[in-house]
This record gives C-alpha cells, sequence and structure tokens, in this order.
C-alpha cells in the first residue's frame, strides 16, 4: 500500500496544486504544498525502505496474480534508491522554483513537476512491463511540457517538440517490444519473465527485442547516437527543470531500460552496453569542449556521464559473476552523485542566467566573484564533475573502475578510456570554471545587480554540501546505493 | 594537524589578516615540530586507523614509515619556512587578492603532502595525490586576474592527471586483486606489498599496475615526456614554487616509486624504465636551462633535473641514494626558490639579462643563492655532491650504464647552468634601474635556515639511513655512515679527475654567464623558442589537444539541430545495434 501511496500523494498534490494555482498566483503556497506532497511521498518510500528491511514483500496489489488492472507496483530496493534520489533532488528544486519561476502559470509548472517525479518513482517500484511503461511515458510526457514551459519563446518550443518527436518514436519502439514479449509469453510480470523467456534464448527475435528496448528507452537516458534532443532541451528548459532532467529524468530512463532488459534476461547485452556507453562518453566529453554556452556545455557533460553510468551497468550485466555488483554499485553511485553536481551545477547556471540574462560563458565572466557564494559552489560541482577528490564524483569513478579491473583484460583497457574521458573532460571543466570564477569582469556589465533571493541560494548551496560530504564521507551513500546494487545483481545472479 | 589549521584560516582571516598570517606561521611550524618529532618516535605503531568507508572496507589508515617520515618532515619543515617567508612577500599581491585563499590553500597543500606520505592505503594516497593536484592549479592560478597564470594552473592540473589515469587504474587492479585474495584491508600498502613479494598477485596485474603507477609518478614528478607543465607552473607566487618544487608535489612520484620499489622490482622492465625515464629527463632538462633567460625558469629545468637523477635512483633499487638527493634537494632548491622570490621581490623582474651586480646591495641573498648554487653544481662539501655521487655509484653497482653515462653528462651541465646563472644575477656589471635592496628579515631568516641546512645536512646522513630502513620490511635500505661515506668518495681517483673537469665546466659557465645578454639577438629567440615550447613537447601534446578540438568540431556538425537528421540517428543506431547482434550470432 506505502508503495502506491509514495505515487498518489505525488499526483493527488499535483491536481491540488493546479487547483490552487487557478485560484491564487502565490508562489510561496504553490510551492509549499508541492514540498509537502513531497515529504509525503518521501515518508511513505521510507516505510517501503523499513518494510524491506524486515524482509517482507512489499506490493500493490500483494502479489502479481491478483491484478485486475494489469498494474502491479512491487517495492524494491531500486526503487528505494531512485525514489530517494529523485525526491531529494525534486524537494530542492522546488524550494528553487519558489524564487526562480514566475508568477504567471506557477500552479501548472509545481503540479507539472509532481507528475514528473511521481512517474519518475512509479519506474522504479513498476513490477510489470505495462506498469513501467505508463508511468515511464507519465514521467516523458510531463517533461514535454516542461521543457516548452516558456512557451513564447521559440527555443523552448522547438527543444520541446524535437524531444516529444524523438522520445516518441523511442517510447513506440518500446512499446512494439513489449508486445511481443507479451504474444510470446501471456505475461508482463517482470519476476516472472526471465524463466518463461529461457525458451527463446539466443533466438533472433529475443535479440530483435532486446535492440527495441535499448533503443527505445536509450532515447530518454540519451545514449548515443540518439542523444540529439538532449542539448536542446536542457539548455532550453527552465533551469530547475534542466536539473531535474539531467539529474535524475535520464537516469531513470537508463534504469527503466535496465528493469526491462533484466526481464529478458539470456542474452549477454553487457557487451552491447558497454560499447555504447564508450562512444557516448567520447561524443559527450568532445562536443562538450567546444560549447561556450553553459547549460549546452553541462547538458553535453551529463551526455558523457551517462557514459560512465553506462559502463558500470554494461559491465555488470556483461559479466555478472565477476563484477555483478561492482559494477552495478559503481553506477548506481554515480546516479547519486550526478542527481546531486549536476543538479547543482545547472542550478547555478540557473542563477547566473537569472541575474544576467545569458547563459553565454563569454558574458559570465567573472560573474562567480560577484555572488562568491554561488560562485564556490560552482566551483564544487565543476570539480566533483570531474572527479576530483575530496568532492563527491571521485567515489563512484574509483568504484566503476574496480569494476573495470574486476572483470581483467580488456575490462582494465575500459578503465583507462573512463579515467581518460574524465581527464578530457576536465578541460572543459576548468575552462568553465577559469571564466565563470576567474575570468575578468566585462566593462559593460552594470555596478549593481540584483542580489540572489535566500531561496534561490539554499538549494543550491545544500547540493553543495552534500557534494563535499559524500566526497569525504562516501559512506553514507552507500548505505542506499548498496541494497540496490545487491539486488539488482541478486536479479542477474551475480556474485559479491 | 595542517588539515586541521587550514580549516580555521578563514575564521582568522575574517577576525584580522595580521592575526591569520601569524596564526599560519604558527600552524606550519607546529607541524615541522610534529613531523620531526615522528622521526624520532619511529616505533612501528599505526598512528591511527579510522573505519572510514566500512562499504568497500577502506581504512582511513596511516603508517608511520621511514621512506614516509621524510617525505613528511620534508614537507613540514620547508613548507613552514616558505609560509614564514610569504609574509612579507605577498605584501604586494594582498591589494588585489585578498590572503585568506593563500594560506588556507598553502596549509591544505603542506597538510596534504604529510597525509600522503604517511597514508597505509593506496585510496588514501590517491584521495591526498588529487588533492595535492587541486591545490597546485589552485595555487598556480593564484593571481587569477593574469590568463597567463590561469593557463599556467590549468595545464599543471591536466598534465598531472594524465598521469593518474595510470594511478588510478593500478588502483582499481591491486584493490580487485587483493580482493580475490580475501585481504582484509584491500587497500593497505603494507599488505599489498606483502603479498606481491610473495607472489600472491599474478604477474600480468602487477605489470599493469606498475605501469599505471609509473606513469603517475613521471605525471607527478614532471619526468619526461610529461615535463611540460612544470616551467609554465613558474608563473605561481615563488613562495608556492618553492613549496612545489621542494617540499610536496613533486616529491609525490618520487616517494610512491620508492614506497612501491619491492612490490614492483619483479617485473624485468620496471627498474630500467624508471632509470632511462629519469636520465633522459635529467638530460633533456639540463639542456634547456642552458640557454632559458627566466631565472626561475632555470630553476625550474634544474628541478626536473634533479628530479630525473632521483627517478634513476630508484631505478637503480636504491632507495638510499634517491631519498639523499630528495631530502638535499628539496633543501637547496628551497634555498634557491626563496632567494630567487628575495631577487625578484628587489628587482621586479625575472629576465636574468636584466640582473647582475646584486652582490653589493643583496649581501645575505647572495651568500645563500651562492651555497645554493654550489649543492646544485655538485660542488665538494655541499650536500648535493654527496647524494649526486651515491646515485652514481648505486647506478654503476645495478650495471645501469647507458643512463649512468647520460646522467654523468647531465652532471657536467649542470655546473654550467647553475654558474652562468649565479654569474648573471649576481656578479658582473648592475644591468637594473631598479634600486635592489635587502630583503626583510621574515624573508631572510628562512633564507639562513635552508642555507646552514645546505652545509650541513649531508653529516646527518648516518642516522638517515638509518632511519630511513626503519619499518620497511620489504625495502633493503644499507646504513651508511659518515666515515664510510667520505671514505668511499675520495678513495677513488677518478674523483680527482671528474672534480677538475666539473672545475673547467663551472668556469665555462663563469664565462658564459659574463657575456650577459646575447648579441645577435639570432641565437636567444631560437633559445627562447626551444626553452618555451621545453624541447618542442609542448608541440607534442599541443597536437593531440588540436586534434581533439578538430574531431570535436566534425562531431559538432552531426549535431545539427533538426529533427529528421535527428531521427535518423535514431534509426542507425537501431540498425547498428541489430547489426552488433547479427556480427556476434
Amino acid at each position: 500500500m506505502e508503495v502506491l501511496l509514495s505515487i498518489a500523494i505525488l499526483s493527488g498534490a499535483a491536481l491540488l496544486v493546479y487547483l490552487v494555482g487557478r485560484l491564487s498566483r502565490s508562489r510561496t503556497l504553490t510551492g509549499f504544498i508541492a514540498f509537502l506532497a513531497l515529504l509525503g511521498s518521501g515518508s511513505s518510500v521510507y516505510q517501503v525502505w523499513q518494510t524491506l528491511e524486515e524482509g517482507m514483500s512489499v506490493g500493490w496489489p500483494a502479489s502479481y496474480a491478483q491484478t485486475r488492472l494489469q498494474a502491479y507496483l512491487s517495492g524494491n530496493y531500486l526503487g528505494v534508491f531512485l525514489a530517494a534520489t529523485a525526491l531529494l533532488l525534486s524537494l530542492l528544486v522546488v524550494i528553487y522554483s519558489m524564487r526562480y519561476m514566475h508568477r504567471r502559470n506557477i500552479g501548472k509548472f509545481y503540479a507539472l513537476l509532481l507528475l514528473m517525479t511521481a512517474g519518475i518513482v512509479g519506474v522504479g517500484f513498476a513490477g510489470d512491463l505495462f506498469t513501467l511503461y505508463v508511468l515511464f511515458e507519465a514521467m516523458s510526457i510531463s517533461s514535454f511540457v516542461l521543457v516548452a514551459f516558456e512557451r513564447e519563446e521559440w527555443e523552448p518550443v522547438e527543444a520541446g517538440v524535437k524531444y516529444l518527436v524523438l522520445s516518441t518514436v523511442g517510447s513506440l519502439l518500446a512499446l512494439l517490444g513489449i508486445g511481443v514479449v507479451y504474444s510470446w509469453t501471456g505475461t508482463l510480470d517482470l519476476a516472472a519473465l526471465p524463466s518463461l523467456l529461457e525458451s527463446h534464448a539466443g533466438s533472433s527475435q529475443l535479440m530483435a527485442v532486446v535492440a527495441l528496448m535499448v533503443i527505445g528507452f536509450g532515447v530518454k537516458a540519451a545514449i548515443v547516437p540518439m542523444h540529439t534532443w538532449l542539448p536542446d532541451a536542457h539548455s532550453a528548459a527552465p533551469s530547475g527543470i534542466s536539473a531535474m532532467l539531467s539529474g535524475i529524468v535520464i537516469q531513470a530512463g537508463l534504469i527503466t531500460m535496465l528493469k526491462a532488459l533484466i526481464a529478458l534476461g539470456t542474452v549477454n547485452f553487457g557487451m552491447l552496453l558497454v560499447a555504447l556507453s564508450l562512444v557516448t562518453m567520447l561524443v559527450g566529453n568532445l562536443i562538450a569542449l567546444r560549447q561556450s554556452d553553459l547549460k549546452r556545455m553541462l547538458a553535453y557533460s551529463s551526455v558523457a556521464q551517462m557514459g560512465y553510468i553506462l559502463m558500470g551497468m554494461g559491465l555488470a550485466l556483461g559479466f555478472p559473476m565477476a563484477a555483478g555488483f561492482s559494477g552495478m554499485r559503481g553506477a548506481l553511485y554515480h546516479i547519486l552523485n550526478h542527481a546531486i553536481m549536476k543538479g547543482g551545477a545547472f542550478l547555478c547556471a540557473g542563477a547566473f542566467l537569472w541575474v544576467l540574462g545569458t547563459r553565454d560563458m563569454r558574458k559570465l565572466s567573472g560573474i562567480g566573484r560577484k555572488f562568491p557564494i554561488v560562485g564556490i559552489c560552482f566551483l564544487f560541482f565543476a570539480l566533483a564533475l570531474a572527479g576530483t577528490p575530496p568532492f563527491n564524483g571521485w567515489f563512484s569513478k574509483v568504484l566503476i573502475a574496480k569494476a573495470g579491473a574486476d572483470v581483467g583484460g580488456w575490462g582494465t583497457f575500459m578503465v583507462v578510456m573512463l579515467v581518460l574521458n574524465s581527464v578530457i573532460s576536465l578541460f572543459y571543466y576548468l575552462d568553465a570554471l577559469n571564466t565563470i570564477v576567474f575570468g575578468p569582469v566585462p566593462e559593460d556589465r552594470p555596478r549593481t545587480l540584483k542580489p540572489l533571493p535566500f531561496l534561490v541560494v539554499l538549494p543550491i548551496v545544500t547540493l553543495a554540501i552534500l557534494t563535499l560530504l559524500l566526497g569525504v564521507l562516501p559512506d553514507i551513500g552507500l548505505v542506499i546505493v548498496d541494497p540496490a546494487a545487491e539486488y539488482v545483481a541478486s536479479l542477474i545472479g551475480g556474485g559479491m | 594537524m595542517p588539515l586541521g589549521g587550514c580549516l580555521l584560516v578563514p575564521v582568522f582571516g575574517a577576525i584580522n589578516e595580521r592575526l591569520m598570517k601569524w596564526y599560519s606561521v604558527l600552524v606550519g611550524f607546529a607541524t615541522a615540530a610534529l613531523t620531526l618529532a615522528l622521526i624520532s618516535a619511529a616505533n612501528g605503531q599505526e598512528i591511527g586507523a579510522l573505519y572510514w568507508i566500512p562499504g568497500i572496507d577502506a581504512t582511513f589508515g596511516l603508517q608511520l614509515t621511514g621512506v614516509g617520515m621524510y617525505v613528511a618532515a620534508i614537507a613540514g619543515c620547508i613548507g613552514s619556512l616558505a609560509v614564514l617567508y610569504s609574509i612579507r612577500y605577498m605584501e604586494d599581491l594582498e591589494k588585489e587578492y585578498p590572503p585568506t585563499r593563500y594560506y588556507f590553500l598553502t596549509l591544505l597543500f603542506i597538510g596534504s603532502m604529510i597525509a600522503l606520505a604517511l597514508a597505509d592505503s593506496f585510496l588514501v594516497l590517491y584521495v591526498f595525490w588529487e588533492i595535492i593536484g587541486f591545490c597546485s592549479f589552485a595555487l598556480i592560478a593564484y593571481e587569477y586576474k593574469r590568463a597567463k597564470a590561469r593557463q599556467a594552473g590549468t595545464k599543471a592540473f591536466i598534465v598531472t592527471r594524465f598521469g593518474d589515469i595510470g594511478l588510478l587504474v593500478g588502483v582499481a587492479v591491486l584493490w580487485s586483486a587483493m580482493r580475490n585474495l580475501g585481504a582484509e584491508d584491500p587497500f593497505s600498502i603494507r599488505a599489498t606489498i606483502q603479498a606481491a613479494v610473495a607472489g600472491q598477485i599474478p604477474y600480468h596485474l602487477l605489470a599493469i599496475a606498475g605501469a599505471g603507477f609509473l606513469a603517475g609518478a613521471v605525471g607527478k614528478s614532471a619526468q619526461f615526456p610529461l615535463h611540460v607543465w612544470l616551467p609554465d607552473a613558474m608563473e605561481a607566487p615563488t613562495t608556492i614554487s618553492a613549496l612545489i618544487h621542494a617540499a610536496t608535489l613533486v616529491n609525490a612520484g618520487i616517494y610512491l616509486c620508492v614506497r612501491t620499489l619491492p612490490m614492483f622490482a619483479a617485473i624485468s622492465w620496471w627498474l630500467p624504465a624508471l632509470a632511462w625515464i629519469g636520465a633522459i629527463s635529467a638530460l633533456l632538462a639540463a639542456l634547456l636551462a642552458l640557454v632559458e633567460k627566466d631565472l626561475k625558469r632555470v630553476l625550474a629545468f634544474s628541478t626536473i633535473s634533479q628530479l630525473g637523477y632521483m627517478m634513476a635512483a630508484v631505478g637503480a633499487a636504491s632507495v638510499f641514494a634517491s631519498q639523499f638527493h630528495l631530502m638535499n634537494h628539496a633543501i637547496f632548491k628551497a634555498l634557491l626558490f626563496l632567494c630567487a622570490g628575495s631577487v625578484i621581490h628587489a628587482t621586479h623582474t625575472r629576465n636574468m639579462y636584466d640582473m647582475g651586480g646584486l652582490k653589493r646591495s643583496m649581501p645575505v641573498t647572495h651568500l645563500a643563492f651562492l651555497i645554493g648554487t654550489m649543492a646544485l653544481a655538485g660542488i665538494p662539501l655541499f650536500n648535493g655532491f654527496w647524494s649526486k655521487d651515491a646515485i652514481f655509484e648505486a647506478l654503476s653497482a645495478s650495471g645501469q650504464i647507458g643512463p649512468l653515462v647520460l646522467l654523468i653528462i647531465t652532471a657536467l651541465l649542470t655546473a654550467v647552468y647553475s654558474w652562468r646563472m649565479y654569474w648573471l644575477t649576481f656578479q658582473a656589471e648592475p644591468r637594473t634601474e631598479a634600486d635592489a635592496h635587502e630583503s626583510p628579515w621574515q624573508m631572510t631568516v628562512p633564507l639562513g635556515l635552508l642555507a646552514a641546512g645546505t652545509l650541513f645536512s649531508w653529516l646527518h646522513v648516518g642516522a638517515y639511513s638509518t632511519n630511513l630502513g626503519k619499518l620497511l620490511s620489504h625495502h633493503v635500505v644499507p646504513v651508511v655512515e659518515l666515515g664510510e661515506l667520505w671514505h668511499h668518495t675520495f678513495a677513488s681517483p677518478l674523483i680527482l679527475v671528474g672534480l677538475a673537469v666539473v672545475a673547467i665546466f663551472v668556469w665555462l659557465g663563469v664565462q658564459w654567464g659574463r657575456r650577459g645578454a646575447p648579441v645577435p639577438e639570432g641565437p636567444q629567440m631560437w633559445a627562447d623558442l626551444v626553452t618555451d615550447t621545453k624541447g618542442f613537447f609542448d608541440w607534442v601534446w599541443g597536437f593531440w589537444v588540436v586534434l581533439m578540438r578538430a574531431v570535436a568540431s566534425v562531431l559538432s556538425l552531426f549535431q545539427t539541430g533538426d529533427l529528421n537528421y535527428n531521427s535518423l540517428w535514431l534509426a542507425i543506431g537501431f540498425i547498428a545495434v541489430l547489426l552488433m547482434f547479427l556480427g556476434w550470432g
């Protein structure tokens, strides 16, 4: 029941926020409702976690056999992990948007944000392919609208349409795959599928289904070459939404893919994912080198970071015995870290955009010194993204590197590629730092700028503290990552 | 101690700037005293093992080792002198750049280096390794309003991180290997060395890790071919240069090699690779130093060169020779840098052709610089001489003739460029308009202490070599007594011939220095070109950067933003995945 509640609270509150937004334009009031809804959802996720800790299963309905609407939610550690990360980031974005967003349409904004979060939480807890697909779409649809939220301008609308078209094509491919699976087995229960599909193992039809799933959900996860929508969408969206998209939505896409692929079982697609991850990180990092638009640069670097995460997952799926646990652990920890550091970086970019009305790095030169607190936080995030201790990014990279070393042989080579990529990324992160924080102040900038509201700075500082904390004491994150990694490792038959 | 101390710097800075500075000095000296106390208290206990990341069995283990405690002591002592020196030296910059950042980063830098030297866990070592990399970036780019300083900082960080690729891979491979052995603490350096010596770690894994660690050390210690960042790092304030070159950053690479020596000595190519890399770096840097005109950059090249000696000494499997030279070099190089800082402070230029005749106006600095030069050039009775001699001996004992020959040639070149540098700066006619005068006591006291160290540190060799071997179960460190060293060195008649040759080269250097700036300008242009590109290696690496950017440009052509193309890519991706599956069957 708690599982359903964690999603229902968010969806219900979305309706409420919309209605309240029609009556009042208060950003504080609507924001506060959203805030409470997220806390409520968080407490039910916590209950799910507690129940799982006691060794009991949590589902709604209690088992797949009892479903009437073909919708089945089952509590699991992976879902708890995803929900916790999403709720944390969403909570901060809600606070941030209370001052950042314009008054007009604020109700709609929070309603969509809550729906999107509900989708993400639901993706984690979905127990069958149908529910997975529906909630995945719920997340996607609200994100399309959020990208094009500032609809008076051309850029967001164009970005939103691109995102919509590509993502829908992807979803349809995935749906086709789901349909094929259903026609074979007559069930969509994620837990039952692997054994039912054993008879198809190695058949070319099953491989085609895998390809459909990888491509279909891969669009959302921004895997190269399906990433083309991402830079437009992430840079045109309101900054809070960019933080959500980069921080958790594309990762939710990846986890959707992971859940579907695990259900398909026997095909060895780990190698495929590792190959894709190599291309993804290289392309993301190299194109990011050329960007002068801060948010576009961060968007491309998200593509690259997805490559790191995908590499951990690919190693885990490809070599469950050697790296099943360590690879998943690295990938999931990197999702958590990435949500914190990239979310924070986008919020910083948004703060600069709010003050100066530009995303061009040359025009933002030296702005970090004008607002030292945000500037220092941006320094934290950039260095964390580049994987420098004592900020959080390094630890998850070391974990992924460990997975590669566990595989041995060419796995070690993959590690070399991974670290080489993170050195390439250092070029543009340091470049951004050198301009935004240390660069000279342009002559034509007005002497007095409007001050940043407290509620905009607060989430940024919170994320920066988390960045430092998880970098110095990485064990805190493992509390939530490890059970999820163990859960996935047990599904794919991996050892420690 | 300094790690905790640095956190309080901003607090004090908020109260009062003067208070903060003296507080920093206090922390510095307390650190120095503590690190020295460590040496006398070496009794083999782990000095602290917190359970750091229980999830991966990582402890925050610190362990006292003979090698580590000396590296820590060097960082502590020289670091504290540099902090004292900064008080006056940094005054000029304080109007533009608030000093809180400076003292915070400096103390963090020193503290991290000490932690690195005392770490008993590869993970801890890696973390502090990266933190000192970050500190060096931030301190080199301290004067962030100058584009050159920013670039130099960025370059230092990126180039050293190229080496760190190897280190991280090495750490991951060893972690994986140790975990497979079922080790209790898979990161422990001690346990890993033990396992490696016992032959429990498969040879090929050891080889991968060895190559990785070598790459890391080459990057951090600015060895060929990753030496390009160090001369540019001269954009840093001179105190920071002294800190980087003598006390902290570059020593880390040598320390890493020495610490892991027993582990990788089994790999057939590891030791010769070290020796050759060291020798080539030493020779290359010495050649470049011959024609450099910037005082600080001459010192930078000489650092690369001297680090080459240490690297080669590790390659000869001699812990003593490399560490002895590390200590001596740290002392005289810090001395030289701080003198250079004093000179630059007085003349406001770094170009040696604009200096000259400073011996009258700056007597204390002059004397100190002379002592440092003697040590660098390897004149007998100064500390540099003894350790260089020990390195030659170690190399010839291990039968690596090639590197030995290169290093002997380098020693002669060293005599030339160091005397040229000295003569251009302090002797001859004054060529500067600036009204040069002696520096205040906060600057000269560290100079005096370091000069005394340069003169007498070799007398301490007996205790040094005894302590060095302590607590290191797998390192072989013979105890070298002072008398033995003396007897050994002067017993051979060859040494006299050698000294005569060195004297000739010193004379050459003086002659060269006497000529001042070359006339006509032509040769100097070429010399500047070669030194600015660090022997054209900037171009070699620059080529890759340009290539990378070109590839990026081509890639961004594919990012048209046109929805039709975007969908096309989706289709291509789908087909590619299908084809991949077909290929694998």
